[in-house]
Formats: structure tokens, sequence, C-alpha cells
């Protein structure tokens, strides 16, 4: 996936989990969840939704390099 | 293999006895006799098509007659008959039968064995459960029930005794009904075609009623279904085991040093330890046992003191106590000024505490009390011989007093009493039972039944114990051996060289004399003449297998030329072996020579049972004379190993003595453990002998090895009577930080760490955890939470930190299966810091793919309805869920993995 989706899906996806998050000044090197209020179910339902929009199944072992925009950028353009 | 429908089994509210007859003396009469005069409160029906009504009873023609299916079937009619009856009594609806007919090949008869199959096929669509057959029966004193034809009404109690022979099922109930001392259980198992000890023991573990559980074992059945099942029991209650067959002449035909000495009743005592299981040897000491059990009081230590009227029995007594390793109580000063006050001067002045044979009641109350508020006191051995100056029956009731007048908050101090001769001292032991103190007729058995409780607290505080973690980084080189022994399998050879065999050993970092392998006699003495100081010559044939008594090994050779002349003797010596597998070679080896060493045996053997069980022990060339070696099943860990060594005799020399050093009790613990872990890794090895381990201050150096191996049938771990530690299961996982964590199955040694853990939680999440809240984390639980069974349990941990030396646990996630594999219960624990990064997720998501992978169907939880977020994430996961009926505050959630089996298989499970 090309770098410049990533960053257009990846926020539009946050945006239906977390309306209030103010994503404009996302960081790409922050966790969502030191930006904003993102707890555990926000993690899984925007994976699930990831893999929706992708059509990839994503193995449970790598969640934890989506934490972030910049950790969504590396896998995803890896897949 | 299952508890399912055990319930039907041990709690039925019909039975049917099919088989029913009037012929006197016939199985079919004594059971139809028992079982009306037992008084079983739900419906009996009785089955013989040759009679309308037995003993004015009704009698059914068939199965189908029966007003409706029996909860539990007893069979006792011709074994042609039995598959057809199952079938019957399944189609209506049973779901356990009793077998108590015999004929189902025994002594391996083959048209028995085909009806015993037949038997099980027609049970298997209904599920339906079958003890026996050629079994005794079944007696449930506590509902009434004797299914059996037993000679008498075994009384309620809380014991439950599970025994192969039906004979020693009717003994011990004779011997313990005309004692008054009762049973949950009394199970003949009989041919166990079915229903096993495993499945006994994980029904009795659970059973609210049972106290404690006593075995009576010819040979098991599964056994590692039955490690899984006596270590979950043996950990909530006391399982004593009586193993007939000690002796056994299979040993014979091995060709390792560990083979000869691995028999395999000393592989069952191995087992029986690991497990937590207390064997005692005879039927003498099982009585003594069903005395101590039937009115189990803990011991809070080993420290006993004795109260007796005479000096000659409490000689008796301390000698037993210290044959078997027990330890005499020292009174503390201010019971010895209070005992000088109501004593008569002549009295011993110390433990045995005689109070003189004309004591009094009087002084027996006084002195008990005495003993029992002395804090070096654990437990108190009150004894009485007759005289004809008093009355021990008036004895027996001051002791009893003085218990009943004890003050509530009393210090706890066990008792136990010994009132010796017949007549009035067996009213006497009758009044202690009835009040729930152990009696016995002799000292030996009263100290033997106290031991019986140590070693049973001992076994309990050595299952909770932590093990230390290997001290050493270890990493073995697998893929040395795996080169290694496809090589010699391609060549189709069994044993390795001792090159090979050393070289095996080298990869798992277990320290080995350099050797040289030489092709000629020249070569050797060139290799000699290379070493420094003096040599040992060894033939290399895998042909060879002991070769010290063959003459293939030559020690302490100074020159070239003694190698060269000696090489040469065996050259002819060994020259027909030479013609087989590639000829005769030589391998070379510096003589060590260490003053204060030590020879010693580390080893591994199959055992047809148990698999792979390891041996440790006094080495050299004499070690089978010696016969000084303990055995135990891998995995081990630090613990084991040390319990292991500490379990011979030469473990006292290891620990130096008269100016000799100790020699390095850790390195040896740790070969152990490196070759335990070289077992679990490899299937194909069959046997193994490193003798002689040289070991002193230094540490340890495998002089010799060999080693035989043959193609796996089974990967390596599956071949293990307790599940390994399952190293695959071992995930690195990347922070956004890029911190690396080790996600993994927890081990024991993680124990220190999970309190960390534990204690770094704040109360808030504890509570949400564990449904109430906990300052600490109690020890027993903490082991239960680190010592898992890999085979019904898994829990994963997400470890940071240095490992293996500095863990840090972040977060924890489990389950914990039936032990039919049905139902799972799943719980997990995260640091509040590290949520929101996917982790918690991560973890549930892995726990319910490893549930689904091992063939769990479903798996639940109870959560508190404030825990919003635990069952959102559960929602999101696909859980179901609804309110605990008995508890509104809890939420139960379940998840199913897959379908059910048939429906006669659902809703049935006892746990």
């Amino acid at each position: 996936m090309r770098e410049e989706d990533i960053d257009r899906i990846v926020p539009e996806l946050l945006r239906q989990i977390a309306p209030e998050a103010p994503l404009a000044d996302l960081q790409a090197h922050l966790p969502f969840r030191d930006q904003f209020t993102f707890d555990s179910v926000d993690f899984l339902n925007f994976i699930l939704k990831l893999e929706k929009q992708t059509g990839n199944k994503i193995s449970e072992l790598d969640y934890p390099r989506l934490a972030s925009l910049q950790g969504c950028r590396t896998y995803l353009k890896e897949t | 293999m299952s508890v399912r429908n055990l319930k039907k089994l041990f709690n039925p509210s019909s039975v049917a006895l099919v088989g029913a007859s009037i012929r006197p003396c016939s199985v079919g009469a004594v059971a139809t006799r028992n079982l009306y005069a037992a008084g079983f409160q739900g419906d009996i029906y009785l089955v013989n098509p040759r009679h309308t009504t037995i003993d004015g009873h009704p009698c059914f023609a068939d199965i189908a007659s029966l007003p409706k299916a029996p909860d539990l079937a007893v069979i006792a009619t011709a074994p042609d008959s039995v598959p057809e009856l199952i079938a019957q009594l399944g189609a209506r609806g049973t779901r356990a039968a009793v077998v108590i007919t015999a004929g189902f090949g025994e002594g391996n008869s083959r048209q028995g064995q085909k009806l015993c199959n037949a038997m099980l096929e027609a049970a298997r669509p209904y599920l339906l459960r079958i003890v026996g057959p050629n079994c005794f029966g079944l007696m449930l004193p506590r509902v009434d029930l004797n299914a059996s034809f037993i000679h008498l009404q075994p009384l309620p109690g809380r014991l439950a005794f599970v025994a192969q022979s039906g004979a020693l099922l009717a003994t011990v109930a004779d011997w313990a009904t005309h004692r008054r001392i009762g049973f949950s259980h009394l199970v003949s198992l009989g041919d166990m075609a079915d229903v096993d000890f495993g499945d006994m023991l994980d029904y009795l573990a659970t059973d609210g009623y049972t106290r404690a559980i006593l075995l009576y074992i010819e040979s098991i059945t599964h056994a590692r279904k039955f490690m899984s099942a006596a270590r979950a029991a043996a950990r909530i209650k006391p399982v004593i085991v009586v193993k007939a067959g000690r002796y056994s002449e299979s040993a014979s035909a091995a060709a390792s040093h560990t083979g000869a000495m691995a028999g395999s009743d000393a592989v069952y005592e191995a087992a029986f330890r690991r497990a937590g299981i207390l064997r005692v040897n005879d039927l003498e000491a099982l009585f003594d046992a069903v005395t101590t059990l039937g009115v189990l009081q803990p011991v809070s230590g080993d420290r006993l003191a004795m109260l007796t009227n005479g000096g000659g029995i409490g000689v008796m007594a301390t000698d037993t106590l210290i044959y078997k390793k027990g330890n005499l109580a020292r009174l503390g000063e201010s019971t010895l000024t209070h005992l000088n006050a109501v004593l008569p001067p002549t009295w011993s002045h110390a433990n045995p505490v005689d109070i003189i044979g004309d004591a009094t009641p009087q002084r027996y109350s006084d002195t008990l009390n005495a003993l029992m508020d002395d804090p070096g006191v654990d437990a108190v051995l009150v004894m009485n011989c007759p005289t004809a100056i008093a009355s021990g029956t008036e004895a027996a009731r001051a002791v009893l007093e003085s218990i009943q007048q004890r003050p509530r908050g009393a210090r706890p101090c066990g008792l136990l009493s010994c009132w010796i001769g017949e007549g009035p001292a067996e009213g006497a032991r009758q009044l202690f039972r009835e009040q729930g103190i152990p009696s016995y007729e002799t000292p030996t058995k009263a100290v033997r039944g106290f031991m019986q409780m140590v070693r049973y607290r001992h076994s309990q505080t050595m299952l909770m114990e932590v093990p230390p973690d290997i001290p050493e980084a270890f990493t073995p080189d697998r893929r040395a051996v795996r080169d290694i022994i496809d090589m010699v399998l391609g060549e189709k050879r069994n044993w390795l060289l001792e090159t090979e065999a050393k070289a095996v050993l080298a990869a798992y970092g277990i320290p080995t004399v350099p050797t040289v392998a030489a092709e000629t006699p020249e070569a050797a003495a060139r290799v000699a003449s290379r070493m420094e100081g003096p040599v040992v010559l060894k033939v290399l044939s895998s042909e060879v297998l002991h070769k010290s008594d063959a003459g293939g090994v030559a020690l302490n050779l100074e020159t070239a030329s003694a190698v060269l002349e000696r090489a040469a003797w065996m050259g002819e010596h060994f020259h027909p072996a030479s013609l087989n597998k590639g000829g005769l070679k030589f391998s070379i080896q510096p003589m060590i020579q260490r003053p204060h060493a030590h020879e010693l045996i580390v080893g591994m053997h199959v055992d047809a049972q148990f698999g792979p069980v390891l041996l440790f022990g006094h080495g050299g060339t004499a070690t089978e004379v010696l016969q000084d070696r303990s055995l135990a099943l891998p995995p081990l860990n630090m613990n084991l190993a040390h319990e292991m060594i500490a379990d011979t005799r030469i473990y006292r020399l290891l620990s130096g003595y008269r100016g000799v050093p100790a020699a390095n009790l850790t390195e040896i613990a740790v070969t152990l453990v490196k070759v335990s872990q070289l077992v679990c890794d490899f299937a194909e090895i069959a046997e193994l002998d490193v003798n002689p381990l040289l070991c002193d201050p230094r540490g340890v150096l495998a002089l010799d090895a060999r080693l035989r191996v043959q193609p796996a049938v089974e990967p390596a771990g599956r071949r293990l009577a307790i599940c390994p530690y399952p190293t695959e299961l071992e995930q690195n996982i990347t922070l956004p930080d890029g911190q690396t964590l080790l996600l993994r199955p927890i081990r024991p040694e993680d124990e220190p760490a999970f309190q960390r853990f534990f204690a770094s939680l704040p109360a808030e999440d504890i509570r949400l955890r564990f449904l109430h809240s906990m300052k600490l984390l109690p020890k027993t639980m903490a082991a239960r939470l680190t010592q898992i069974d890999y085979d019904r349990e898994m829990a994963l941990v997400l470890a940071g930190g240095d490992e293996p030396q500095h863990v840090d646990l972040l977060g924890v996630v489990r389950i914990s299966a039936d032990p039919d594999n049905e139902n799972a219960e799943f719980a997990i624990m995260l640091r509040s810091a590290k949520t929101g990064l996917g982790l918690g997720p991560m973890l549930l998501r892995r726990i319910i793919d490893y549930a689904r992978g091992r063939g769990i169907r479903r798996i639940f939880g109870e959560v508190l309805h404030e825990n919003r977020s635990m069952l959102a994430l559960c929602k999101a996961l696909g859980f179901k869920y609804r309110t605990d009926p008995d508890d509104p505050g809890v939420m139960a959630v379940s998840l199913q993995l897959q379908q059910d089996r048939s429906e006669s298989a659902v809703g049935t499970t006892s746990l």
C-alpha cells in the first residue's frame, strides 16, 4: 500500500472510532493512545476496520506494531 | 479418558441390576441382597428373564421392559451378553454401567478381547461409561448404594478408595468397617477397559465430600493422563497409593546401566513422587493410612512429642521415628518446669515423656496440655500400655476431655493416640476414632501414621516451591545434535560412537573430556604422543557395549609405544566386532586425575509406561553393584534436579566429608537439567549413559558417554509423561517504541516476577480480575498460577526485561481446560500503562487461537458488570454474555470455538 493511501485511510478509520480525536494534529511517531482516548476496544475495532479496508488478515502478534501512524505505514507498506 | 458421565456413575437416581438372581451364593444373588440391604433411596430395577420377582421385589425380563432408563446399570450376566446389553442400555438413555462379569480378555484370551472391544464399541455412541469388566462393583455408602458382591455394608465417610483388585477392596472395607471407618466411594476398577485411575482422580479431586483418596494400583493406563490427574488431585487433597508388583525381572534385558537400574517399579515411585502422591508399601501401611486419613488433621511440622505411661513403648516409638527420619521434639524450658511441677520426680525429664506406670487420668491431661502448648511441638502422640494400677479407659477419657476443653484459639497441635492391648484398649481406640483422633494398636503404626502426615505436608511444600533459574545462559546447539542423529540413523546404526555421543553432550553445554578418534593402532599412538601426560585408550565401536568389562579400556598409558601395543592387542581381541559396521577404531583421551573427584552416572531410559526417565547415581564400573540411584521424570528444573541428587547415598559424600571438599552440586544439577532438555528435544534418543561423570569442587566432566537412537515415532514432547515447556509458543513482539517483548508460556521460575507484577497492579484492576479485593497474592495461589500443567492449562506472559534473570511481566492471559478439553476458563491481566497499544486484544486473540488449535470447544469467563472495557472487548471478539443467575453483579461471557460433540456429550461434565 502506498504511504499517501495509508495516511488517508488510517485517520479516517480513527475518526470513525474516536470522533473526538484531534486527528488534524496526529503525530506519526506517537502511539494513538498517547494523543487521544484510545483503549483496547478502540484498538481492536481499529484493527477490524483496517482488516476490512485492506482485505488482509492481520496477525495478532503484529497488533502492537499498528499502535501509531508510523507503525501503520511501516506495516502496511510491507503487506 | 474423561470425566464425562461419571456423575451418573457416582450419583445415580436409579440403578438396574442386570443378572439379578436367586441362586444362593451367586454374584447376582449377593448383589441383589446388597442393593436392597444398603437402603438406596432411588429406584432399583432387577432384570432377569427367568423371574418375575426376586425376594419379593419385581423383576423385569429385559432392558426394554424397564419403566425408565436407569442412571446406572450393574451387569452380572455371561460375557457374551454384555455388548448387546450395553447397546440396549445406551439406546434407552443409560450413561453409566458397572460390568462385574469376567471373561473379557484376562490372560490375553483373544475371544475375550474381541468381546471387550465389542462392549466398548456399543458404549461409544452414547458415551456410556463403563467400570470394569472383571470387577467387584461399586459402593457409595453416602448415598446408601452398594452395587457389589461384598460381604458387608461399608459405612459412610470421607475417604475414597479405588482399587484394581476387588479382593483388596473387600479386605480394606472389611478392616475399616470393623473399626468404624467409613468411605465416600469404594470402587473396584477391574480391567479398566474404560474408567481408569486418571478418570477417578479427576472426578474425586473435585468431589467436595471426599477428603482423601486411596489407590491400590497394579498398573496404570495412559501415563500422561494419569500424571496430569494425579498432580491436580494431590494439590487439592492427600492421595495415597499402594503399588503392587515392586519387584520385576523386566530390567534384566536392558543394555545400558541406566536401563538395568531403572526397574519399572522405581519409575512408578518417581512418577508418584513427582505427582505429590504418597506411596506406602504394604497393606498394613495402607491400613495405617486409612486410620490417619479417615480423621485427617493437618500437621504444621514434623516435631513429635510422645506421652507414655511405659518407658519401653516410648523407646520403640522413638526408634521408629528416627528410622523414618522424623524429628523428636525438644521440649522448651517452661514446659519442663511445668511438667516438673505436675509429674512425680521419676518422670523421664525429656521427650518421650514417661509419666510412669501408675499414671492417673489427671497426669495424662496435665502433661498433654503442657505439650500441646509448647511452641516446639507440632504433634503429640499419647500412648498407653495396660497396667493393673490405672485404667486405660479412664486415661483415654481424660485425654478426650482435655482436647474438648482446650480453649478456642489455643495453638494448633496435632494429636495421635496409641492404646496398646485388646479388650478395654480396643474400646479406648474406638472412643478416640469417634472423636476424630487417629488411634493405633502399636507405637510403630502410630509413628508411621504421623510420618505419613509429615510426608504429605512435605510433598505439598515441594509442589509450591519456586525453582531457581538455571544459573548460566544455556542455548543448546540443537542443529549439531540433529545432524549427528540423522547421520547415525542414515548409516542404519543405533549406538553412537563415543566421540559422537560426547559431541551431543558438548552441544548441550555439558563439559566433556577432549576425545580423538584414530583409525589404526599407529594413528592412536601418534595422537597419544601429541597429548600431554598419560592417556586413556578405548575401542571405538557401536558393537562393544560395556567396554571396560570386555577389555576395551586401557587407563593411564604413559607412552606412545604402550598405546600402540595395547591398541594392537585390542585390534586382535575385538576382531569379530571389527567385521561389522565399518571396522574397529580407537579413541584416545587424556587421563584425567582429580584427587577428590567422584564418579557419577547420569542417564536416560525409556519406560514402557512413562516414557523417558532420567537417572542419577553413583557411577563408575561398579554402578550396578552399588545400586545407588534416583529416578525422575523429565522435564527437570533446578529444584527437581537437586532433589534427585539429594535422594542418593552418594549425596552425603558429594556434600563433603573429613577434609574432602564438597563437590559442585549446582553444576551436577545444571547437567541434569541439560540432559533433561536434550531428552525433551529429541524423540530419537532411546537410551543414554553418561558414566562416569566426574565431579569435584571445580565442576563436572563427562569421561564417557553412550547413546542409542532409533527413528522417532512421535514428536519429542508427546512421549513424555509430563508435558514439557512448549518452547514453540515463544514469540517476539515489538512495541511502537522499539521495545521487544517475549510472548511465552509461563514458567514456575516466573513466580517472583509474577508477585512483582501483581504488586504493581492497581487495587481496582485486581478487584476486576479476581472479582474481589486482594492485597497480597497468597503463596499457594502464586504457585498455582505459575506452575501449570501445559497439557490442560496455558498461561502466556508478556515478558520484558533481561530474560531470564530479571524478568518483568507486563501482562498474562490464561486458559484452564476441564480434563476433557471441552470447556476452558480464561482470564487476562495487563499492566494499565500498557493499555491502548493493542496488547490486550493481542493476548486475548492469541489465547483464543491457541484454545481453538487445542480442540477446545468453548471458552468462558466471569466479568464484573462494571468492567465495561473488558465486556466491550469480549463483545468485539464475538463473545456471548449473560448475567450470572447466582450473582447479578457478574456477567458470564463465553465464546463457542467449534461445534459441540454429539448431543449425549453435552452438559454432563461434572466440572
